[in-house]
This record gives structure tokens, C-alpha cells and sequence, in this order.
């Protein structure tokens, strides 16, 4: 069940519809039911891993809770764990790591036949195990009491508007609203309808339309290809993603937002990030900060006390490579984490150095002011603009990993762009494609960065509004896309 | 008045407002929908068509060979009907009322569906139908549009059976019910490339190049499935029961394509005559404008060459229908 399909505002007008009636408790039992309803849509045998993956992470956290003895707490924990990690194992890499194997061994002379799963990749699962886990290991921390409600955990892990692509959301934050009698907020109905209409926009109109630019081009040999062609190809891919991934999010906070739930910021105007960090800070928030959070800091404070340099750059490129393999089992996907790794941990290195310079010639007054710089706060405007156009092909150049089917196609595209740079009317009919549809939404964003307010246009008075939705609404009515796509993101 | 509830009316504002302005793109596109393009023009022009191979009155119907031709594009720009009447003339098939009936990128279910509202009807429907196809265009793989067979070829009577036969996934559904309620809604895509035609330059060409990589896509997943005929089948039986006789028609294009091997068995179980027509004796490479399309000489070579093999057939449905006229005394 698409959230731009007709079925699922059909089923959500009946969830609404049966959620204003129902008391609380009976509205957590319904959302739990409707949430098992959504997700067995798409296969109800995923049911079951779903489940498997609930009971398991209650009963150890209940199992964490309760046990005094510290081992024991580890002990539960890497257990639950292992088992969350081993559904991905088993589902998601399984396949790719054994061919690999085997690949590997034969390359030594050694013959080796694993056997083959054939398993159906669960939707969403990548979501759902991360989210009981960070769960589990805030028990284990002591930042959170484990649910003593089945109900109410269940649905914290399948609550249907973020269960198959995200947000990942914190127990800290989502079962309190579970557990807790939700208040009906007066914004709550203008919120919710300018997340949907504007997320339905950016998946439909944006994400959809530029995705049969972007196959079309990437499903060209590179050597039919112009350079332009290349470079447009991954713009068009680079815009299909945001809109996909965050009309998605979006969609899923506005659904959430009218059944009286918050759920976490997913995006923050990505491509207008000025360097590799700000980036990070704006792009699948909920992923980076469940990585910088259960990952990164563990990892960095490893052995205690205070980390050494060295360490924090390493830690910075296996977090990334970690969450590059998170996307998918493929090398361009680890070869996409290990090349946004090394960004961050190039640009750290750059900026330190930077500012130890600064320091020392020219005190530190003049190495405050390079810090606000890098984050962009006392930039000029022409300074932001360079370094955001600077780092949107920054990132372009990562999606060219992500999207290439092998790294021989992403580095034959890339040649292509410097070594047959030719304007051919196929790469500008598709760049003005390109323009067409993400130019508007980018000039929105701007806006909204220079107002520093995500919502500001719930705010502003309901003419500007009321137009504002007429125009998405007539590009999603008259701008249908030549197919439509699933989310991309369902895959993780 | 509490905040909550002027907020809850000021959106109520914004949604009316959005409400106004899809309300007036319906008025727009109900107005002016024949000059969005030659194809909706020539969809309107069906009931006309229809009309005009009922014209006549029976008396005159019965002594003349009443042909329909059905195909998208390939039969507009391919089959001239001047020239395979004079062509069949010559072969000794007169008279003859040739109509023909071609609406863009479309196939079998638009074809079935046309067919049976507009000549499905004793004086109205034909003596033969020629269905003009190429590639995969009969085969139950094809895609049906939902919005093509709300807004143009059917009715509420037919909607059963579209349901039950060609539409049965929710979403196409609910696509089907709002482009019955809404031209604007069906003619989407048609306003889309007018739009897009306006203001991305050289649109066309890319739009075209783009669905090439798409369906060679789709071609590729559906060359794995098998092919299966029942959407002919039902065809058959429509055309049977009016006493009409098919013949599907192979279409030639720049660059040859397979038949299915099973579609002669399909047709003949159907009822229905299959002439491969593909190779267009005289045709070459010049002969199209694009990859599938004749220019004007090649639609000229193209249909004689299409009325020199059809007449035979022609002729010998002429005279059973002779025949039958002579024995019921008419």
C-alpha cells in the first residue's frame, strides 16, 4: 500500500474515521490492527518477521529492566541484537556476502557452494530492526524504561505511517504518544495537510517524473552517452531521490501529524548544505543521528577517555561505510558510504587544520569567525551560494555511485562528463526536464532556509497558502508520471 | 470563535480555493478538449464513423463490402483508403465503405472496447473488421488505460465488465471512476504534453527516446512471461455475434519484430484470419518517418500492397454475403 496510491487514503480515511470515535486505548488497538493490515498488504508472510522481531526486543528489554546484574543487562542485549542484525544477515545480505564468498575463495583455488535462500527482501526492514534496537540499547542505557504494554510496543515498532521507509523514530519520543492520551492541537490539521500536500508533490510530481530521466539515461551504455547526458542523468537522480525519500517522510509525518502523533524531522533542505556535515545534518536526519548516536559515539569512546584524532576520522569512515551497506548489499553502495566517509572526514581534517592555522597567526577571534564560515552562519550570500552549488555536485557525485548498477558504469559515466563534454538536444530537452520540475521546490527551499522555519508556510496567510497548494495540486493532476514508482527507500 | 476553529476554517478556505481551481481547468479542458489534439478530434469522430457506415439504409448496405479498419497511429499514417479502395476496385472487390478507426498509442483494449461501444449494434456494425497490429498489441499483456476506456470507449453498462476483465486492481479503478467523472483528469497526460511541448525544447524527440528505453524495459519483462489471447478471444465472440468477420492485420515497421507463434493459434481458435503483412513489398528504410510510422510514399506503397493481400479475403466474404442475400430473398 503506496502512499500515493489510491488505496491507501481510501484505508486511511477508514483509520481516521474509526480513530475520532474510539477512545485511547482502543485507538492504540486499532492503529496496531490497521498497522498489521498495512504492512501484510504488501506480503502478509513479512507479518511474521515483523512480529518476530517485536516479541524478541519486549521480552529483552522487559529481560534488561529487570536484572541487576550488569553482565546479564550485556548479555540480553547482545542477544537482542544479534538476533535483529541476524534478520538483516539473513534477508538482506545473506545473498551478496555468500556470492562474494564464494567469488573470493574460487579466486584462491578454492571451490566453494553455499546454498542459496531466495528470500523476499521484508519491506522496510532495515527500519523496523534499527528502531526496536536503538529501543533495546536506551533500555540498557538507563534513558528509558522498557514498555510493560505489548500493545503499545507493538505499535511503536509497526506504526503504519513510518513502518516500511522511516522516520526512524526514538522510543524516547514515539511511546510516550502511544502510551500517553493524544491531545487533538489546533494545527494539527494544517500541519498534517501541507506534509501530505507537500510530500505527495516532491514523490509524485518531482520524484516520479524525473525517475524516467534518470532510468532512461542510467539505462543507456555510458558509451552512447554524452557527457551532458551523464551529468543530467545523475541531476535527474539526485532530485528523484530527495523527492522520492523525503516526499515519503514527509507524507508519513502529515498522516501522523492528523492522528495527533509527532514524528521526527526527516529532511532539512539538503541541497543547500554548504559543506559534507551540514549535509549530513540535513539528509536522512533520523539514519545519521541513529548512526551518530548507537554507533559513532560508542565506537569513538571506545577504551575511554578522550579520542585521538586518527580515531575520529577512522570511526567517521566506517560509520559511513556501515550506513552505505545499511542501504543495500551491493559494492556501489559501500563504495557510496566509504566516498561520503571520506568527505566528512577530508572536510574535518580541512576545517581543523584551518582553524589551527588561524589560530596561530592570527588569533582566535579570526579562527572563531572560519568556524561560523564552515557552518555557514557568517558567510555572505554569494559565499553560500558558491559552496552549496560546490557541495549539491559533491553529493551528485556520491549519487553517481548509489545509482550506477556497477562501479565500472559509475566511473565510464564519469569519464564521459570530462572527456565528451558535447551539448546534445536529448542532455538539454532533459536538463530543462530537470529544471522544470525541481527548480520551483528548490527556490521554495530556499526561501524557507533564509526564514529558518520549516512550517513557515503554514504560516503566511491562507491565500499565499491556498495558491501555493493549487499549484501542487494542478502539477500532480496534469503532470502525472509516465509510470509510477515505488518508493526507493522500501528496498532498504 | 476559538483558534482551532479559525485555523480548521481558514484551511477549509485553502482547500476550497484548490477546489475552485481544479473546478475551472475542468471547465477549460470540457471546452476546448478537441484542441488539445488531432487524436481526442479524431475520438469525437467516432460516433461519426459509426454513423456513416450505418448510412444507407439496408438496401443499399446490403450490396455494398462495409470494411472497418481499427489500429492506433501505424493505420493513420499506414493505410490510405482511397487508395485500397481503388487498389481492391481493380481486384474486383466493389463496392466497398471503407472507414477507419485510429487512435494514438493504443491497442486491444482499447480496440475491443471502441469496437463494442460505437459498432456493436445491428445497422452500425461492419461486415469486416480489419484490426491493424503490430509487435505485442493483442496480447493480454498489454496496458490498459484506465482513463481512455472511461472517458471514450465505454459506458456505464460496460463497466462490469471492464472491472471484471481488464481493470481489477483498485487504483486503475478508482483512475477509471474519476476520468469517467472528470475530462480534465483523463486528458491529463495529453495536457501534460501539450504543456511540456510549450516550454522544454525539443520535447518530443526526448519524450519519444525516453519511452524507447522504457519499453524496451517493459519488453524485456514481458518477453519473459508467456503470451495469453483472451481480451481476442472475447473479441471474436463480440464480432461472431454480430456476424461479423475479423482479420488481424501484421503491420510493418523500420525494423522487423517477431510474430508470436501462438497468435495463429489464438486467431484461429477465434475465428479470425491472421495476414502477416509485415515485410510491405517495395517498403525500405526510407519509406518511414520514424521507427514505426510510413511517410507519405510509404503509405502509398504500403497500401496497395495491404489491398492486393486483403482482397482475396474480402472477395470471398463479399460473396458468401452475396449468398446469404440471394437465399433470404433480400
Amino acid at each position: 500500500m503506496l502512499f500515493n496510491s489510491y488505496i491507501f487514503w481510501v484505508f486511511f480515511a477508514v483509520v481516521f474515521a474509526l480513530y475520532r470515535v474510539l477512545p485511547h486505548r482502543k485507538q492504540n488497538l486499532m492503529l496496531l490492527a490497521a498497522s498489521y493490515l498495512f504492512y501484510g498488504y504488501w506480503d502478509w508472510r513479512f507479518l511474521f518477521v515483523m512480529l518476530y522481531s517485536t516479541v524478541i526486543d519486549y521480552y529483552a528489554a522487559i529481560a534488561i529492566g529487570r536484572s541487576e546484574s550488569k553482565q546479564r543487562r550485556k548479555l540480553i542485549l547482545t542477544v537482542s541484537i544479534c538476533v535483529q542484525l541476524g534478520l538483516l544477515a539473513v534477508f538482506k545480505y545473506y545473498a551478496f556476502f555468500s556470492t562474494e564468498v564464494v567469488a573470493v575463495l574460487a579466486r584462491f583455488g578454492v571451490p566453494v557452494s553455499l546454498p542459496t535462500l531466495n528470500l523476499l527482501l521484508p519491506v522496510g526492514i532495515s527500519f523496523y530492526t534499527f528502531q526496536t534496537m536503538s529501543y533495546t540499547i536506551d533500555v540498557y542505557r538507563g534513558q528509558f524504561k522498557p514498555s510493560k504494554s505489548f500493545t503499545e510496543f507493538a505499535l511503536f515498532v509497526s506504526f503504519f505511517p513510518h513502518l516500511v521507509a522511516g522516520p526512524l523514530v526514538r522510543a524516547t519520543k514515539l511511546l510516550p504518544q502511544i502510551s500517553n492520551p493524544r491531545v487533538r492541537r489546533p494545527e494539527d490539521f494544517r500541519e498534517g495537510l501541507y506534509l501530505v500536500m507537500t510530500g505527495l508533490f516532491k514523490k509524485v510530481v518531482i520524484g516520479d517524473n524525473l525517475a524516467a530521466i534518470a532510468n532512461s539515461i542510467f539505462n543507456t551504455p555510458a558509451n552512447e552517452l554524452s557527457g551532458l547526458e551523464c551529468l543530467v542523468g545523475v541531476y535527474a537522480f539526485a532530485f528523484q531521490i530527495y523527492g522520492d525519500f523525503s516526499g515519503y517522510s514527509s507524507i508519513a509525518q502529515g498522516v501522523a501529524r492528523w492522528l495527533n502523533i509527532d514524528l521526527s524531522i526527516n529532511f532539512r533542505m539538503p541541497y543547500l548544505a554548504t559543506s559534507p556535515s551540514d549535509f549530513w545534518n540535513r539528509w536522512h536526519i533520523s539514519l545519521s543521528t541513529w548512526f551518530r548516536d548507537y554507533v559513532y559515539v560508542p565506537l569513538a569512546r571506545r577504551g575511554g577517555g578522550r579520542a585521538t584524532k586518527g580515531r575520529l576520522y577512522s570511526t567517521q569512515v566506517i560509520v559511513m561505510l556501515l550506513s552505505g551497506l545499511w542501504h543495500g548489499a551491493a559494492w556501489t553502495f559501500v563504495l557510496w558510504g566509504l566516498y561520503h566517509g571520506l568527505l566528512l572526514a577530508g572536510y574535518r581534517f580541512y576545517t581543523e587544520t584551518k582553524q589551527r592555522i588561524l589560530r596561530k597567526w592570527k588569533g582566535a577571534d579570526a579562527a572563531n569567525a572560519t568556524a561560523a564560515n564552515a557552518t555557514g552562519e557568517g558567510a555572505t550570500l554569494a559565499g553560500r551560494l558558491v559552496a552549496m552549488f560546490l557541495m549539491f555536485h559533491l553529493v551528485c557525485l556520491g549519487w553517481l555511485l548509489f545509482r550506477a548498477e556497477s562501479a565500472t558504469q559509475a566511473w565510464s559515466m564519469l569519464s564521459r562528463m570530462f572527456t565528451d563534454f558535447r551539448v546534445t538536444s536529448f542532455g538539454v530537452s532533459c536538463l530543462a526536464l530537470v529544471v522544470f520540475y525541481a527548480a520551483p521546490l528548490m527556490i521554495y527551499e530556499f526561501w524557507l532556509d533564509r526564514r529558518d522555519d520549516l512550517l513557515e508556510l503554514t504560516r503566511v496567510r491562507w491565500t499565499a497558502r491556498g495558491l501555493a497548494y493549487t499549484y501542487c495540486v494542478l502539477m500532480l493532476w496534469f503532470f502525472p508520471p509516465p509510470v509510477s514508482n515505488v518508493f526507493i527507500y522500501f528496498q532498504f | 470563535m476559538s483558534s482551532s476553529t479559525s485555523s480548521f476554517r481558514n484551511e477549509l478556505k485553502v482547500v476550497a480555493l484548490v477546489l475552485v481551481a481544479l473546478a475551472a481547468c475542468e471547465l477549460v479542458v470540457r471546452l476546448r478538449e478537441q484542441s488539445l489534439s488531432l487524436d481526442v478530434r479524431h475520438i469525437r469522430q467516432i460516433p461519426d464513423i459509426s454513423e456513416r457506415l450505418a448510412q444507407g439504409g439496408d438496401d443499399q448496405q446490403q450490396h455494398l463490402l462495409r470494411v472497418l479498419f481499427i489500429g492506433n497511429s501505424m493505420t493513420r499514417y499506414g493505410v490510405e483508403p482511397e487508395i485500397v479502395e481503388r487498389e481492391m476496385a481493380a481486384q474486383g472487390v466493389a463496392p466497398l465503405r471503407i472507414e477507419r478507426v485510429f487512435p494514438d498509442a493504443s491497442a486491444l483494449p482499447d480496440w475491443y472496447y471502441a469496437f463494442k461501444r460505437y459498432f456493436d449494434a445491428p445497422a452500425r456494425a461492419p461486415d469486416v473488421l480489419v484490426v491493424c497490429f503490430a509487435a505485442n498489441d493483442l496480447q493480454d499483456s498489454q496496458p490498459v488505460h484506465s482513463w481512455r476506456l472511461a472517458q471514450y470507449y465505454t459506458n456505464l453498462g460496460d463497466v462490469p465488465e471492464v472491472f471484471r476483465e481488464d481493470i481489477r486492481d483498485f487504483d486503475s479503478r478508482a483512475e477509471f471512476l474519476l476520468s469517467d467523472a472528470s475530462a480534465a483528469f483523463a486528458n491529463r497526460t495529453r495536457v501534460r504534453e501539450r504543456a511540456l511541448d510549450l516550454v522544454i525544447p525539443d520535447y518530443r524527440e526526448t519524450a519519444q527516446q525516453i519511452n524507447r528505453t522504457q519499453k524496451s524495459q517493459t519488453g524485456e519483462r514481458l518477453a519473459r512471461t508467456q503470451p495469453t489471447y483472451r481480451r481476442l478471444a472475447r473479441l471474436g465472440q463480440l464480432a461472431e455475434s454480430r456476424g461479423v468477420r475479423v482479420i488481424l492485420v501484421a503491420m510493418p515497421e523500420r525494423v522487423d519484430y517477431e510474430l508470436d507463434p501462438q497468435l495463429h493459434m489464438a486467431a484461429e481458435a477465434a475465428g479470425m484470419t491472421l495476414l502477416d503483412s509485415r515485410a510491405g513489398h517495395g517498403l525500405n528504410h526510407d519509406s518511414y518517418v520514424d521507427e514505426m510510422h510510413l511517410g507519405a510514399d510509404g503509405a502509398r506503397i504500403y497500401s496497395h500492397f495491404l489491398a492486393r493481400q486483403l482482397a482475396p479475403k474480402l472477395q470471398g466474404i463479399f460473396d458468401v454475403k452475396r449468398q446469404s442475400i440471394m437465399a433470404t430473398g433480400k
